[in-house]
Protein backbone atom coordinates (compact mmCIF):
# COMPACT_ATOMS: atom_id res chain seq x y z
CA UNK A 1 0.00 0.00 0.00
CA UNK A 2 1.47 3.42 -0.92
CA UNK A 3 2.72 5.38 2.09
CA UNK A 4 0.49 8.36 1.39
CA UNK A 5 -2.62 6.17 1.60
CA UNK A 6 -1.36 4.76 4.90
CA UNK A 7 -0.94 8.33 6.16
CA UNK A 8 -4.46 9.29 5.09
CA UNK A 9 -5.86 6.18 6.76
CA UNK A 10 -3.96 6.94 9.97
CA UNK A 11 -5.31 10.52 10.04
CA UNK A 12 -8.87 9.35 9.42
CA UNK A 13 -8.53 6.72 12.15
CA UNK A 14 -7.31 9.39 14.57
CA UNK A 15 -10.22 11.66 13.64
CA UNK A 16 -12.70 8.84 14.10
CA UNK A 17 -11.44 8.35 17.64
CA UNK A 18 -13.14 11.55 18.87
CA UNK A 19 -16.29 10.73 20.83
CA UNK A 20 -18.34 13.55 19.27
CA UNK A 21 -17.73 13.96 15.51
CA UNK A 22 -19.60 17.28 15.48
CA UNK A 23 -17.64 18.95 18.25
CA UNK A 24 -15.14 21.60 17.17
CA UNK A 25 -11.60 20.33 17.73
CA UNK A 26 -9.65 23.24 16.31
CA UNK A 27 -9.84 26.67 14.76
CA UNK A 28 -7.77 27.81 11.86
CA UNK A 29 -8.32 31.55 11.53
CA UNK A 30 -12.07 32.05 11.84
CA UNK A 31 -12.94 28.56 10.57
CA UNK A 32 -13.95 25.90 13.07
CA UNK A 33 -13.22 22.28 12.19
CA UNK A 34 -15.01 19.20 13.50
CA UNK A 35 -13.75 15.61 13.04
CA UNK A 36 -16.65 14.94 10.65
CA UNK A 37 -15.77 17.93 8.45
CA UNK A 38 -12.07 17.06 8.52
CA UNK A 39 -12.68 13.47 7.46
CA UNK A 40 -14.70 14.75 4.49
CA UNK A 41 -11.92 17.14 3.45
CA UNK A 42 -9.27 14.45 3.73
CA UNK A 43 -11.31 11.81 1.89
CA UNK A 44 -12.09 14.27 -0.91
CA UNK A 45 -8.47 15.47 -1.00
CA UNK A 46 -9.78 18.96 -1.72
CA UNK A 47 -7.78 22.15 -1.09
CA UNK A 48 -8.32 21.96 2.69
CA UNK A 49 -7.61 18.24 2.75
CA UNK A 50 -4.31 18.72 0.93
CA UNK A 51 -3.40 21.64 3.21
CA UNK A 52 -4.04 19.45 6.26
CA UNK A 53 -1.88 16.65 4.86
CA UNK A 54 0.88 19.14 4.13
CA UNK A 55 0.75 20.51 7.69
CA UNK A 56 0.83 16.99 9.15
CA UNK A 57 3.84 16.09 7.00
CA UNK A 58 5.66 19.32 7.88
CA UNK A 59 5.10 18.63 11.58
CA UNK A 60 6.24 15.01 11.31
CA UNK A 61 9.35 16.15 9.42
CA UNK A 62 10.08 18.83 12.02
CA UNK A 63 9.80 16.35 14.86
CA UNK A 64 11.91 13.79 13.02
CA UNK A 65 14.70 16.28 12.23
CA UNK A 66 14.76 17.71 15.77
CA UNK A 67 14.75 14.18 17.17
CA UNK A 68 17.85 13.38 15.13
CA UNK A 69 19.81 16.32 16.58
CA UNK B 1 0.06 51.25 25.40
CA UNK B 2 -3.18 50.70 23.48
CA UNK B 3 -4.85 47.30 23.78
CA UNK B 4 -7.33 46.38 21.05
CA UNK B 5 -9.43 43.23 21.04
CA UNK B 6 -12.67 42.81 19.10
CA UNK B 7 -15.03 39.94 19.91
CA UNK B 8 -17.63 38.95 17.35
CA UNK B 9 -17.41 35.25 16.47
CA UNK B 10 -16.50 31.86 17.94
CA UNK B 11 -12.75 32.18 17.39
CA UNK B 12 -12.63 35.65 18.95
CA UNK B 13 -14.24 34.35 22.13
CA UNK B 14 -10.89 32.65 22.69
CA UNK B 15 -8.61 35.42 21.44
CA UNK B 16 -10.51 37.92 23.58
CA UNK B 17 -9.98 35.74 26.65
CA UNK B 18 -6.26 35.44 25.80
CA UNK B 19 -6.05 39.22 25.48
CA UNK B 20 -7.67 39.67 28.91
CA UNK B 21 -5.15 37.31 30.47
CA UNK B 22 -2.35 39.25 28.81
CA UNK B 23 -3.79 42.60 29.95
CA UNK B 24 -3.61 41.40 33.57
CA UNK B 25 0.15 41.08 33.11
CA UNK B 26 1.07 44.13 31.07
CA UNK B 27 -1.68 46.65 31.98
CA UNK B 28 -2.42 48.65 28.79
CA UNK B 29 -3.09 52.33 29.50
CA UNK B 30 -6.07 52.42 27.13
CA UNK B 31 -8.25 49.69 25.69
CA UNK B 32 -10.56 49.43 22.69
CA UNK B 33 -12.55 46.29 23.40
CA UNK B 34 -15.42 44.58 21.58
CA UNK B 35 -17.71 47.22 20.00
CA UNK B 36 -15.16 49.98 20.70
CA UNK B 37 -12.56 48.24 18.55
CA UNK B 38 -13.45 50.07 15.33
CA UNK B 39 -11.47 52.18 12.88
CA UNK B 40 -12.81 55.60 13.89
CA UNK B 41 -11.96 55.13 17.58
CA UNK B 42 -8.64 53.51 16.73
CA UNK B 43 -7.70 56.53 14.58
CA UNK B 44 -8.32 58.84 17.55
CA UNK B 45 -6.56 56.69 20.16
CA UNK B 46 -3.51 55.31 18.34
CA UNK B 47 -1.62 58.62 17.96
CA UNK B 48 -1.51 58.89 21.78
CA UNK B 49 0.35 55.61 22.23
CA UNK B 50 3.75 54.16 21.37
CA UNK B 51 2.69 50.52 21.61
CA UNK B 52 -0.26 48.64 20.07
CA UNK B 53 -1.46 45.24 21.25
CA UNK B 54 -3.95 43.66 18.86
CA UNK B 55 -5.67 40.30 19.41
CA UNK B 56 -8.11 38.98 16.86
CA UNK B 57 -8.63 38.44 13.13
CA UNK B 58 -6.29 39.76 10.51
CA UNK B 59 -5.59 39.40 6.83
CA UNK B 60 -2.46 39.99 4.76
CA UNK B 61 -3.07 43.72 4.53
CA UNK B 62 -5.31 44.49 7.52
CA UNK B 63 -6.20 44.14 11.17
CA UNK B 64 -9.94 43.57 11.41
CA UNK B 65 -12.15 45.52 13.82
CA UNK B 66 -15.34 44.51 15.61
CA UNK B 67 -17.56 45.58 12.69
CA UNK B 68 -15.61 43.47 10.21
CA UNK B 69 -13.92 46.53 8.69
CA UNK B 70 -10.17 47.09 9.00
CA UNK B 71 -8.98 49.21 11.88
CA UNK B 72 -5.50 49.29 10.39
CA UNK B 73 -4.63 48.70 6.74
CA UNK B 74 -2.27 49.97 4.05
CA UNK B 75 -4.18 53.29 3.89
CA UNK B 76 -3.64 54.24 7.54
CA UNK B 77 -0.48 52.28 8.33
CA UNK B 78 1.16 55.67 9.08
CA UNK B 79 -0.60 55.47 12.46
CA UNK B 80 1.94 52.90 13.64
CA UNK B 81 5.09 54.42 12.13
CA UNK B 82 7.94 54.55 14.68
CA UNK B 83 5.85 52.44 17.10
CA UNK B 84 5.81 48.89 18.46
CA UNK B 85 3.00 46.57 17.38
CA UNK B 86 2.29 43.19 18.96
CA UNK B 87 -0.36 41.17 17.15
CA UNK B 88 -1.95 37.78 17.67
CA UNK B 89 -3.84 37.37 14.43
CA UNK B 90 -3.61 35.62 11.09
CA UNK B 91 -1.47 36.73 8.16
CA UNK B 92 -1.02 40.46 8.89
CA UNK B 93 2.77 40.19 9.15
CA UNK B 94 2.84 39.18 5.49
CA UNK B 95 2.05 42.59 3.95
CA UNK B 96 0.80 45.03 6.57
CA UNK B 97 3.66 44.18 8.92
CA UNK B 98 6.20 44.71 6.13
CA UNK B 99 4.68 48.09 5.23
CA UNK B 100 4.73 49.09 8.90
CA UNK B 101 8.36 47.92 9.18
CA UNK B 102 9.26 50.18 6.25
CA UNK B 103 7.92 53.02 8.41
CA UNK B 104 10.24 52.18 11.29
CA UNK B 105 7.64 50.16 13.16
CA UNK B 106 8.59 47.03 15.11
CA UNK B 107 6.03 44.40 14.16
CA UNK B 108 5.33 41.12 15.96
CA UNK B 109 2.93 38.76 14.23
CA UNK B 110 2.20 35.78 12.03
CA UNK B 111 2.68 35.49 8.27
CA UNK B 112 0.22 32.59 7.91
CA UNK B 113 -3.13 31.58 9.38
CA UNK B 114 -3.04 31.07 13.16
CA UNK B 115 -4.45 27.76 14.36
CA UNK B 116 -5.23 26.34 17.78
CA UNK B 117 -7.01 23.36 19.28
CA UNK B 118 -9.90 23.86 21.69
CA UNK B 119 -8.63 21.11 24.00
CA UNK B 120 -5.22 22.78 24.47
CA UNK B 121 -6.16 26.41 23.95
CA UNK B 122 -4.50 27.37 27.25
CA UNK B 123 -1.14 26.20 25.82
CA UNK B 124 -1.65 28.31 22.69
CA UNK B 125 -2.58 31.27 24.89
CA UNK B 126 0.67 30.93 26.83
CA UNK B 127 2.70 30.79 23.62
CA UNK B 128 0.79 33.69 22.05
CA UNK B 129 1.18 35.89 25.14
CA UNK B 130 4.73 35.05 26.21
CA UNK B 131 6.42 37.53 23.86
CA UNK B 132 4.39 40.51 25.08
CA UNK B 133 4.83 39.53 28.73
CA UNK B 134 8.62 39.32 28.46
CA UNK B 135 8.88 42.44 26.35
CA UNK B 136 6.57 44.76 28.28
CA UNK B 137 6.73 43.31 31.80
CA UNK B 138 10.34 42.12 32.01
CA UNK B 139 11.80 44.44 29.38
CA UNK B 140 13.48 41.64 27.40
CA UNK B 141 14.74 42.40 23.92
CA UNK B 142 12.51 41.57 20.95
CA UNK B 143 15.01 38.93 19.84
CA UNK B 144 14.89 37.19 23.23
CA UNK B 145 11.10 37.34 23.21
CA UNK B 146 10.94 35.77 19.75
CA UNK B 147 13.26 32.96 20.80
CA UNK B 148 11.18 32.36 23.93
CA UNK B 149 7.93 32.25 22.00
CA UNK B 150 9.36 29.85 19.43
CA UNK B 151 10.75 27.65 22.21
CA UNK B 152 7.32 27.68 23.84
CA UNK B 153 5.69 26.47 20.62
CA UNK B 154 8.39 23.81 20.22
CA UNK B 155 7.72 22.69 23.80
CA UNK B 156 4.04 22.27 22.91
CA UNK B 157 4.95 20.19 19.85
CA UNK B 158 7.07 17.89 22.00
CA UNK B 159 4.72 17.47 24.97
CA UNK B 160 1.17 17.69 23.60
CA UNK B 161 -0.83 14.50 23.26
CA UNK B 162 -3.32 15.69 20.64
CA UNK B 163 -1.62 15.47 17.21
CA UNK B 164 -3.54 18.54 15.97
CA UNK B 165 -2.09 20.56 18.83
CA UNK B 166 1.36 19.57 17.58
CA UNK B 167 0.42 20.48 14.00
CA UNK B 168 -0.84 24.00 14.81
CA UNK B 169 1.90 24.72 17.32
CA UNK B 170 4.47 23.87 14.63
CA UNK B 171 2.63 25.95 12.04
CA UNK B 172 2.31 28.97 14.37
CA UNK B 173 5.95 28.71 15.41
CA UNK B 174 7.20 28.67 11.83
CA UNK B 175 5.19 31.70 10.76
CA UNK B 176 5.84 33.82 13.85
CA UNK B 177 8.04 36.81 13.01
CA UNK B 178 9.30 39.96 14.64
CA UNK B 179 10.38 42.66 12.21
CA UNK B 180 13.00 44.33 14.30
CA UNK B 181 16.45 42.82 14.00
CA UNK B 182 14.84 40.29 11.68
CA UNK B 183 14.38 41.44 8.10
CA UNK B 184 11.10 40.42 6.38
CA UNK B 185 11.35 37.75 3.71
CA UNK B 186 10.46 38.53 0.11
CA UNK B 187 9.82 36.56 -3.07
CA UNK B 188 10.76 39.56 -5.27
CA UNK B 189 14.14 38.96 -6.94
CA UNK B 190 14.97 42.67 -7.20
CA UNK B 191 14.17 43.23 -3.53
CA UNK B 192 16.36 40.25 -2.62
CA UNK B 193 19.29 41.81 -4.51
CA UNK B 194 18.73 45.17 -2.84
CA UNK B 195 18.52 43.49 0.59
CA UNK B 196 21.80 41.66 -0.10
CA UNK B 197 23.46 44.94 -1.07
CA UNK B 198 22.05 47.25 1.61
CA UNK B 199 20.86 44.91 4.37
CA UNK B 200 17.66 45.99 6.15
CA UNK B 201 17.93 49.43 4.56
CA UNK B 202 16.90 47.64 1.36
CA UNK B 203 13.31 47.65 2.63
CA UNK B 204 13.31 51.46 2.69
CA UNK B 205 13.89 51.65 -1.06
CA UNK B 206 10.66 52.26 -2.96
CA UNK B 207 10.46 51.07 -6.57
CA UNK B 208 8.51 54.20 -7.60
CA UNK B 209 11.37 56.36 -6.36
CA UNK B 210 13.92 54.18 -8.15
CA UNK B 211 11.87 54.34 -11.38
CA UNK B 212 11.51 58.14 -11.11
CA UNK B 213 15.22 58.60 -10.47
CA UNK B 214 16.15 56.37 -13.42
CA UNK B 215 13.62 58.19 -15.62
CA UNK B 216 15.21 61.56 -14.80
CA UNK B 217 18.75 60.22 -15.38
CA UNK B 218 17.81 58.71 -18.77
CA UNK B 219 15.84 61.84 -19.63
CA UNK B 220 18.91 63.93 -18.84
CA UNK B 221 21.16 61.68 -20.98
CA UNK B 222 18.73 61.90 -23.93
CA UNK B 223 18.38 65.69 -23.57
CA UNK B 224 22.13 66.16 -23.33
CA UNK B 225 22.77 63.95 -26.36
CA UNK B 226 20.06 65.65 -28.40
CA UNK B 227 21.28 69.20 -27.63
CA UNK B 228 24.87 68.13 -28.38
CA UNK B 229 23.80 66.77 -31.76
CA UNK B 230 21.92 69.98 -32.50
CA UNK B 231 25.00 71.99 -31.54
CA UNK B 232 27.29 69.87 -33.74
CA UNK B 233 24.96 70.13 -36.73
CA UNK B 234 23.80 73.70 -36.43
CA UNK B 235 25.85 75.51 -33.84
CA UNK B 236 24.48 77.79 -31.09
CA UNK B 237 22.51 80.07 -33.46
CA UNK B 238 19.90 77.42 -34.28
CA UNK B 239 19.58 75.95 -30.82
CA UNK B 240 15.75 76.20 -30.73
CA UNK B 241 14.53 72.98 -32.35
CA UNK B 242 11.19 71.17 -32.57
CA UNK B 243 12.58 68.21 -30.66
CA UNK B 244 12.79 70.34 -27.52
CA UNK B 245 8.99 70.69 -27.59
CA UNK B 246 8.88 66.90 -27.18
CA UNK B 247 11.23 67.06 -24.19
CA UNK B 248 9.27 69.90 -22.56
CA UNK B 249 5.93 68.20 -23.27
CA UNK B 250 7.23 64.90 -21.86
CA UNK B 251 8.44 66.61 -18.70
CA UNK B 252 5.11 68.41 -18.20
CA UNK B 253 3.22 65.12 -18.61
CA UNK B 254 5.54 63.41 -16.11
CA UNK B 255 5.11 66.25 -13.62
CA UNK B 256 1.32 66.11 -14.12
CA UNK B 257 1.45 62.42 -13.26
CA UNK B 258 3.36 63.30 -10.10
CA UNK B 259 1.03 66.09 -8.97
CA UNK B 260 -0.13 64.17 -5.86
CA UNK B 261 3.50 63.65 -4.83
CA UNK B 262 4.40 67.30 -5.54
CA UNK B 263 1.39 68.47 -3.50
CA UNK B 264 2.35 66.32 -0.51
CA UNK B 265 5.96 67.53 -0.80
CA UNK B 266 4.80 71.18 -0.84
CA UNK B 267 2.59 70.54 2.20
CA UNK B 268 5.49 68.96 4.08
CA UNK B 269 7.76 71.90 3.24
CA UNK B 270 5.06 74.37 4.28
CA UNK B 271 4.63 72.59 7.64
CA UNK B 272 8.38 72.76 8.24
Amino acid sequence: MPKRIKLIEAIIKQLESYSNPDEVIFFRGNVAYTPKKLIEHIKDLDETGLMLLEEVLKTATDMFIRGKK
Amino acid sequence: MLGTAPKFDDATQYSFKWYQELAKEIHPTEELLESNAVRSKFAVSMPNHGILIFYDHGDEDRLIGNDGNPILDLNNVELVSNKEVYTMCCLAAKKLGVEAYKKNCIWWGYTEVFGFTVEDEHLFMEAANIGAIYRFKYNSSWKECLELAKEKFTGIIDTAIDPWTKVWARSNRDCLVCYNGEVPNTSCVLRKIVLKLFGKLGWKIKWNTVADTLFLIFYGIALHDYSHQVYQLKGYHNLIEGGYIGFIGGLICWLYNKKAFIKSLCNKLRRK
